[in-house]
């Protein structure tokens, strides 16, 4: 109490914490993210009807590609949105998580090798690792890389350093497209692109284990999420992007926590790209250029930057509007360059930001005087 | 050595293409401090309406009249695009934007309303679904389009610091909008889109070089000679004050609006003529312009999003390095060298190739 009585006499320097149940309100909003979540694993279980699993509805596999596709921006948004790091990497991490898991799990030699067709033995030979023990290496792999695509942010700022991160990024999608002229150490099949072995739980159908693949990503970086920014490596993250020039003298290194938030980005973007790839089945490098990074910038926009439940909401839109419209892409991309311009002018923090605008708007505050002036709490 | 040659001429010809993008970006940058993702897009818009007019098959005007009216086109297009969504979000009025946009959704909401009746989610309710007569459809688009204005009019509010971010964001969205507004116009076939000088070719020596390449070189260094000229005029002089200071600048009484207005014609008709010469000797299709964005910048990454000399020199460097390296080592490292380029150029002097960028911050 003393620090509100010297810096400012009539309202403290902070607000202060909410008592009661609103003390924990984060933690209980995510434990009822995490409730949602473990009721939609049963969701499949229709597919037997052959109500879902058509894929032509927004059946199972497009609700795999919504959690995939938010666990990469919830990475995205640890990045962009609370370190405020403009690193536009992304999509070439993740490309590394999906071509990383295809390449180490596939089959080392086809089973019958006189009668397999080399173009088929080409984009399908691997290494033969069981899947969970590529998965978490290709993970702290890609995390490693990440942070070495990051150090560009010890000296540029800004514009600057989304341009050399963009640089990078597409560097590593042009490697993997590379090498199969150059060399084939990767097996990456160069730019025809490669078949990927869907791991199954327990005999389940292809398309309900990449469900459950992706759902599986996607909680682990929202628990992540959730634990890191609650805790002192959130409020650090948020310090060095508020006022960065404050955290050098106490004692923060700026470009430390920058390099952290990279590679928890990269390792969440692999993580997604490794349960993108299960569902989708095939990877191809031309799928992972500017064109994916600019969908997940969409997915973290129109979501809401630097918002919990953003990239959830962002991919929602995203793959509802692309299923929707599936037949005429002509229409798809104009109505994303337009949600995205909208988003911009209208909606600068998102959808997720939407009920604080409304909280905040006169017309509420009007009503919640007029409510207390009557005694109504 | 004479494919060396050869090599080297493609690669200024590539480079040239690179330049002229770099320099639109860069004269919209220094005077709206706009990143603008969608340069090569609205360029590439130009070049489908000079194809449109100069083509047999469509409207069939001659070469040249084509291509000066398609770029009257592009500063028209610039100008309007900067007026309607570039002036709301760098502090000047959202008037515009809110009258045009919502006159244009209720002429779009007309055709929807008539045939499909209200959006999918509200349909259910019973009498509410399927088509609506003419009559009706016109009377519910109207009055939709106060609703949309009184929205955008009170919503859409300028920044208070002015962020790339954001910027960036709204012109990628343009980009993808333009893109798909091309391919809805024109289909997304290839199409042939010839100058009268292409295909002729004359030979230095053993070397084999097009007519166009020379033609789209020359065009480029004169374009780069003619905005270095703009900007020792009245109106290039006011530019740079307002991106140097650009509340001073105001007070002084320069016309920000106007200024940033012109920037745009400008840049946008710059983009066009590189677009323009690009299509005409190759292909006119939608994918010209998403190669030509990433080299653009790279180019004015180089002279430091303020240097013209500095942006014109690093496409050219760009173009005869991925040239000389596909042909005489190997195509397929040719991609990889641009963006080798620009991440060490910006680990190693950020500020780019010249020194009046070490002036900006980085």
């Amino acid at each position: 109490m003393s620090t509100t009585e010297t810096s400012a006499p009539d309202r403290p320097l902070y607000p202060p914490k909410p008592g009661g149940w609103r003390r924990h309100q984060t933690f209980i909003s995510s434990f009822g993210i995490f409730a949602v979540l473990a009721v939609l694993p049963w969701f499949p279980l229709l597919a037997f009807t052959g109500t879902f699993d058509t894929g032509n509805d927004f059946g199972a596999g497009n609700m795999a590609f919504v959690f995939a596709f938010a666990a990469a921006a919830v990475g995205f948004n640890l990045l962009v949105g609370y370190s405020g790091t403009l690193g536009l990497a992304h999509a070439g991490l993740f490309a590394l998580g999906a071509y990383g898991t295809a390449i180490l799990t596939a089959p080392a030699e086809c089973l019958d090798f006189d009668t397999c067709d080399p173009v088929v033995r080409e984009a399908s030979s691997g290494y033969g690792w069981p899947f969970f023990v590529a998965l978490p290496l290709v993970c702290v792999a890609a995390a490693i890389i990440g942070i070495v695509v990051g150090f560009p942010a010890a000296r540029l700022k800004g514009f600057f350093l989304a341009i050399a991160t963009l640089a990078l990024g597409e560097l590593i999608v042009t490697i993997i497209r590379l090498d199969d002229d150059v060399w084939s150490g990767l097996k990456t099949n160069g730019g025809t692109g490669k078949q990927v072995p869907i791991f199954r739980f327990w005999g389940a159908g292809p398309v309900t284990s990449a469900y459950y693949m992706a759902l599986g990503a996607l909680i682990i970086t929202f628990i992540g999420y959730v634990i890191l920014t609650e805790r002192r490596l959130g409020r650090t993250l948020k310090a060095v992007r508020d006022t960065e020039i404050a955290t050098g003298p106490i004692g923060i290194s700026a470009t430390y926590y920058k390099l952290v938030a990279f590679g928890l980005a990269a390792f969440s973007a692999s993580l997604a790209g490794a349960a993108w790839a299960q569902n989708s089945a095939f990877v191809n490098p031309a799928s992972f250029r500017t064109r994916l990074l600019v969908f997940l910038l969409v997915v973290l926009i129109v979501g809401g930057l630097g918002r919990l439940w953003g990239p959830l909401i962002g991919a929602v839109f995203f793959v509802y509007l692309r299923q929707e419209l599936q037949s005429t892409q002509k229409l798809l991309f104009l109505l994303i360059g337009i949600a995205l311009i909208l988003t911009v002018l209208i909606l600068p923090d998102g959808f997720a930001s939407v009920p604080d605008r409304i909280r905040d708007s006169r017309w509420a505050q009007d009503l919640r005087k007029r409510f207390k002036s009557v005694g109504v709490k | 050595m004479d494919q060396l040659l050869q090599q080297i001429v493609a690669g200024l010809e590539a480079g040239s293409y690179y330049s002229l993008i770099g320099l639109a970006i860069v004269v919209i940058m220094k005077s709206t401090d706009v990143p603008n993702f969608a340069m090569a897009e609205m360029g590439l818009v130009a070049a489908y309406v000079a194809w449109w007019l100069s083509d047999d098959a469509e409207v069939g005007l001659p070469f040249a009249l084509a291509i000066i009216i398609g770029l009257v086109f592009a500063a028209a297009f610039g100008a309007v695009t900067q007026f309607l969504l570039v002036r709301p979000l760098t502090g000047l009025s959202n008037q515009p934007l809110a009258v045009f946009s919502s006159l244009a959704f209720g002429f779009v909401m007309i055709d929807q309303i008539r045939e499909r009746g209200l959006p999918a989610f509200i349909d259910w309710i019973p009498g509410l679904g399927g088509g609506y007569p003419t009559p009706i459809a016109v009377l519910l688009s109207i009055a939709l389009v106060p609703i949309s204005y009184f929205i955008l009019r009170k919503w859409v509010k300028k920044l208070d610091v002015i962020d790339h971010f954001p910027l960036l964001l709204l012109t990628i969205g343009l980009n993808f909008a333009l893109g798909s507004i091309i391919e809805n116009l024109w289909s997304s076939t290839p199409q042939r889109f010839e100058a009268p000088w292409s295909g002729e070719t004359f030979n230095v020596g053993d070397t084999r070089i097009g007519v166009d390449q020379l033609i789209s070189i020359s065009m480029g260094a004169a374009i780069a000679l003619i905005l270095a000229a703009f900007f020792r005029s009245k109106w290039g002089v006011r530019m740079r004050a307002i991106a140097e200071d650009g509340s001073t600048a105001r007070m002084l009484g320069i016309n920000a609006g106007a200024v940033s207005l012109i920037a745009w014609a400008l840049g946008t008709s710059v983009a066009g003529a590189a677009m323009i010469l690009n299509t005409s000797s190759t292909v006119l299709e939608l994918g010209s312009a998403e190669g030509l964005i990433l080299k653009g910048f790279i180019a004015a990454v180089l002279g430091g999003f303020v240097s013209l000399p500095g942006t014109f020199a690093g496409g050219l460097i760009v173009g005869v390095a991925e040239a000389v390296v596909g042909g005489q080592i190997s195509t397929s490292l040719q991609p990889t060298m641009a963006l080798l380029i620009v991440v060490a150029v910006l680990l190693i002097s950020p500020g780019g190739l010249s020194r009046e960028a070490k002036l900006r911050e980085v």
